[in-house]
């Protein structure tokens, strides 16, 4: 007996010793690459666009940005030389891929309104496409942040800058809108599918009021940030998410705006999951609601 | 589109840390001997084509204070790959004993536990209190294997969940079955449980299997106990 007992209490201490893993790397699950391919990207989409939302190559700019001493990259559509008289919008994308799998969505945003008439930019997070480094949940605002950075060098002011999170994209988005501590303070915000926060996730999986720190040390406060957030704010999300529940998730999201009625609106897409909400919508109807919205 | 497999997996270990190891002693061990175990299991997850069990594990051990009572404590050792202390501590108390001559009248058994969990760099800590009832016929030459049937109840104390949502999973309710073969010096047991009866499996982060419509979660538990005394 005292040999086993012995025996576990050596790998019971061997396993604390060694364990300090979190699933935090797994929240990213980012794809590298040597170089975009936009167009010629063929991977797992669930946006397909016909050619008519084509973007000029001339149009098509990518960028280097520094963000914490890393390299990291974006892609901006539209004429960099009317930045400072234009609307931008900030693509600020999901977990998932790089900006390859999002240059669909991309591509929807510049062709709102008609094509071109707002410029648009997407950042990839570091260890996200070409982007050096890993990410991490602080890291997204400091990478989305350079790419403000570097807007606002161009001309660009906070009454012309309106962001957009999609998914795990809600958090930064959601960030610079609440704390105004980027370059550029967002005059308005667009969540589609957004986290509420990952205690949430916790919660929903575990059916029980749980932290979330036992495997994660993350936290993606959306829910808590949008409190300190006033500006003019459209919530898109489907009905059957299965991914993240639009009634644990974006309701609470809603719930939570901390700036007046009038000032949000709710888009609830019946048939829409996680991934499908613009083709589910309507690429018509889509593109109709956010130009509604940035136009108001 | 998007593969969020391996989140939800992991994810899921969340799910099981209210289920990751098969009932604790449901038949109370004689006076004065003491067994020591560990446990596999946990709830079935979709993943990449195949539905398999969470592989959460735990080591336990227990000892019969009386022969009607058995004092045990469990510690989850897949938890402490994630920094989490998780114990389960508690108490055995065999409420019926059948008459030895009839298989058809079970021994029944109730337990109450006291889940914990700790998280040991953010100082996060959980408790969450189980009651256990249990039915169990034995059989075999010896009447040592024993089948049981039984379910064990979850309290969550909290009144919100987050973000001051109100919790309202109050109890969750667990049936299982399962059967232990039992040694000279060891026994195995083999356990199905349906996790949250009462609670909806749907649109939620994590892919469980959905073998009994849109409530509830299936598990499989496989533990595995050796006596060291006696």
């Amino acid at each position: 007996m005292k040999n086993s007992i012995k025996i576990s209490l050596i790998v019971i201490l061997g396993i604390v010793v060694l364990s300090c893993q979190k699933i935090d790397s797994f929240m990213f699950e980012n794809v590298a690459t040597d170089e975009y391919l936009f167009d010629d990207y063929v991977g797992d989409s669930r946006i397909l666009l016909d050619s008519s939302y084509k973007i000029s190559e001339d149009d098509i700019h990518l960028l280097e940005f520094q963000s914490e001493g890393k390299k990291i990259y974006g892609v901006y559509t539209g004429d960099i030389t009317k930045i400072n008289e234009d609307t931008i919008i900030v693509y600020c994308h999901g977990n998932t891929g790089n900006i390859d799998h999002y240059w669909p969505r991309h591509k929807l945003l510049a062709n709102v309104g008609n094509k071109n008439r707002y410029g648009i930019l997407t950042i990839d997070y570091k260890g996200y496409g070409m982007s050096e480094g890993s990410p991490t949940e602080g890291g997204l605002v400091e990478d989305v942040d350079a790419g403000l950075e570097w807007l606002k060098s161009e001309g660009l002011t906070n009454d012309r800058l309106i962001i957009y999170g999609f998914s795990l994209g809600s958090y930064p988005a959601t960030y610079l809108c609440s704390k105004k501590s980027g370059a550029l303070v967002p005059s308005k915000l667009i969540l589609e599918a957004p986290f509420a926060s990952t205690k949430v996730m916790v919660n929903d999986a575990s059916k029980l009021s749980m932290n979330n720190n036992y495997f994660t040390s993350t936290d993606f406060e959306v829910a808590d940030l949008i409190k300190e957030v006033t500006q003019p704010f459209l919530l898109l999300h489907g009905e059957k998410d299965d991914f993240l529940s639009i009634k644990t998730h974006g309701e609470i999201v809603y719930k939570n705006y901390g700036g007046s009625e009038p000032n949000k609106e709710f888009i609830r897409v019946p048939t829409a999951d996680h991934s499908d909400l613009p083709a589910e919508q309507g690429y018509e109807e889509y593109k109709n609601s956010l130009l509604e919205f940035v136009e108001k | 589109m998007i593969n969020y497999r391996i989140v939800s997996v992991v994810l899921g270990a969340q799910l099981i840390l209210f289920s990751c190891a098969p009932s604790r002693f449901v038949n109370t061990l004689p006076k004065g001997e003491t067994q020591i175990g560990a446990s596999l299991g946990g709830a079935m997850v979709n993943l990449f084509g195949l539905t398999i069990p969470t592989p959460y594990s735990s080591v336990v051990i227990g000892h019969g204070i009386r022969d009607d009572i058995t004092l045990y404590g469990g510690l989850h050792t897949t938890a402490l790959l994630f920094n989490t202390f998780q114990t389960d501590l508690g108490v055995t108390k065999r409420l019926y004993h059948s008459d030895s001559s009839n298989f058809w009248v079970p021994d029944l058994s109730g337990s109450f536990t006291l889940n914990t969990l700790f998280e040991m760099k953010d100082y996060a800590f959980d408790v969450f209190p189980q009651m256990d009832l249990n039915a169990v016929w034995k059989y075999g030459s010896k009447r040592s294997n024993f089948f049981y049937i039984g379910a064990s109840n979850w309290f969550d104390l909290s009144k919100y969940k987050a973000h001051e949502e109100l919790q309202t999973n109050a109890i969750i309710f667990n049936p299982h079955i399962g059967n232990t073969w039992q040694k000279k010096n060891w026994s195995l047991t083999l356990e199905y449980k349906v996790l949250g009866v009462m609670q909806s499996n749907q649109d939620i982060v994590v892919d469980y299997a959905k073998w009994h419509g849109n409530h509830s979660v299936p598990g499989i538990f496989v533990g595995f106990l050796k006596k060291i005394n006696k």
